[in-house]
């Protein structure tokens, strides 16, 4: 017992410093190699705590391994662009010129849904105004607007799915959907993103073939 | 910068440990094997002191083996010297030469997967349980 509580002291001291010495960072901006290296780190260090038949040097020398190599990475990522993109890519645009692309949304494994989850925490609530979107490498969306607008957009149809409590919530019914959908010519299957404002003015951007 | 030199030092010393304390250990298992090796079952008139003597140069051995070596391996081969020592006692020949490879066995596979070779690397064994050797040691 007393030995695994000199090694919890010993691992206690050595993350501290491990992390002391691989800088200040908030766990939200970790980049790619750095989450990688933290998650390694806290589970090397408790092997010997909860394994008392492992020795402590199984764990000193990989974390110490780990926390050279991630200082080393971080390092030289900065100073070499084609290492910065191989390891943490390159932001992606997923609205070009108000286009949405929904190419790059698939092959980012992002939804619609998400998109305009962003946008709202970013007070943007009309998607048409929006005139460019970019996926960061960090996760994050960044949005540039074309042109202020108050309006208030409600996303009826996502990704072909038509969201009923929505459109029962804002009064409407699949009649008033249907009529709405025939003035672009399309079903709802096949359309990618429906919004209405509260002037009843809607937009319709269809899926690509794909 | 700084923390860049010190990235350096650390990872320098750490694969220079790693190498170097490989090499210790297999040196230390193949003078313990030797050591076992030389001890002729048949001909001997002290079984139990000379595997006795054995086991305590093992032992000084095992204070730095144990730093980096898992204790249960470690235990394995206590066990097995135990059991033949017990066996040399009460001159029960068979067992020893039994027991007496059961050994050899245990640091051989120990020497193997403390060693940077791919059977360290790629497979999990446990000590029952021995496959088909890469690395021909």
């Amino acid at each position: 017992m007393a030995s695994i509580l000199i090694r919890s002291v010993i691992t206690y001291l050595l993350l501290i410093f491990s992390m002391k010495l691989m800088g200040k960072r908030q766990i939200g901006e970790l980049e790619i190699n750095e989450l990688v290296g933290a998650l390694l780190i806290s589970e090397i260090a408790s092997m010997p705590i909860t394994e008392p038949d492992i020795p402590l040097m199984n764990a000193i020398i990989p974390i110490f391994f780990i926390v050279s190599a991630e200082i080393l990475v971080s390092h030289y990522k900065n100073k070499s662009a084609k290492l910065k993109k191989l390891i943490e890519g390159e932001p992606v645009y997923i609205i070009y010129k108000g286009r949405i692309l929904q190419e790059a949304l698939s092959e980012n494994r992002i939804s619609i849904n998400e998109v305009l989850c962003e946008m709202r925490m970013q007070s943007i609530f009309d998607i048409s105004t929006v005139e460019y979107a970019l996926l960061e490498q960090n996760g994050n969306i960044s949005f540039y607007k074309s042109k202020n607008s108050d309006k208030i957009t409600h996303s009826i149809i996502l990704d072909g799915e038509i969201n009923k409590n929505l459109l029962s919530r804002l009064g409407y019914d699949f009649c008033w959907l249907k009529e709405k959908l025939s003035n672009y010519q399309e079903i709802p299957e096949n359309v990618f993103l429906f919004t209405v404002d509260d002037n009843e003015n809607t937009n319709l951007v269809r899926k690509d073939l794909r | 910068m700084k923390q860049v030199k010190l990235s350096i030092i650390f990872l320098c010393i750490v694969f220079s440990v790693v190498i170097i304390n490989s090499y210790i250990i297999h040196i230390m298992l193949t003078q313990t094997i030797r050591d076992i090796e030389k001890i002729d079952i048949e001909n001997s008139e002290d079984i139990s002191m000379e595997f006795t003597a054995c086991y305590e140069r093992f032992e000084k051995r095992e204070h730095y083996l144990s730093l980096t070596v898992s204790h249960s391996d470690l235990t394995d081969i206590d066990d097995c010297f135990a059991e033949i020592i017990g066996s040399a006692n009460v001159k029960d020949t068979e067992n020893i030469i039994i027991t007496k490879n059961r050994l050899i066995n245990s640091i051989e596979h120990l020497r193997r997967l403390s060693g940077i070779n791919l059977d360290s690397i790629l497979f999990i064994c446990t000590h029952s349980y021995l496959p088909y050797r890469l690395s021909g040691a």
